[in-house]
């Protein structure tokens, strides 16, 4: 879930992930399974980088 | 569960991904522009202003004095641009990462500029982009 303003989104060329960038004082990168709608990885300013799962 | 390198400390404002989608270059209001590997999710290189403090070893000075609002890369990944609010932008070079041009023509806002200054340095794909319209 994203709790800031989108400032910015991409989507990769194989359609499989969507990149989401956010004002989210919390986690400000998130990556999202395209199919699933999960998050795949998110960058915070706490964790640095955290992969919370990975397929 | 992988915790390395750099820190996001201020609010993302642009994003760009490689045409293999291999890293994302992430620009922010901190003035910074870092790139992320996104197949090994890992960062891996911060392009860092010269007025946030003495960066580490894996960062490089730049210049922005405003929060940048445009990020783009080339299609050979060899060249990143940026713009930021101050109506300024700057071309960096990936492969040696250093700053190549640096450049402040508009008193306004360069929005989406980062994408026009590369297919303008990039003559090639800038012809190709008009000849599919």
């Amino acid at each position: 879930m994203l709790k800031g303003g989108v400032t910015s989104l991409l989507l990769t060329s194989d359609t499989k992930y969507i990149i989401s960038a956010s004002n989210d004082s919390d986690k400000q990168l998130k990556i999202f399974d395209f199919k699933t709608r999960e998050v795949v990885c998110s960058l915070s300013e706490t964790n640095d980088c955290m992969i919370e799962h990975d397929n | 569960m992988n915790s390395k390198s750099f820190t996001i400390l201020a609010p993302i404002t642009a994003l760009a991904l490689t045409k293999d989608d291999r890293y994302i270059i992430i620009g922010s209001t901190d003035r910074s522009i870092k790139i992320f590997d996104f197949q090994k999710r890992q960062p891996l290189f911060t392009f860092e202003n010269v007025h946030e403090g003495k960066p580490d070893g894996y960062s490089l000075i730049i210049f922005h004095l405003a929060p940048i609002n445009s990020v783009a890369i080339s299609r050979d990944k060899l060249i990143i641009a940026s713009a930021c609010y101050d109506g300024s932008y700057h071309i960096l070079g990936l492969s040696d990462t250093r700053l190549l041009y640096s450049f402040k023509t508009h008193k306004g806002r360069f929005l989406f500029l980062a994408d026009w200054a590369l297919k303008i340095l990039n003559r090639e794909d800038y012809f190709d982009d008009h000849n599919k319209r």
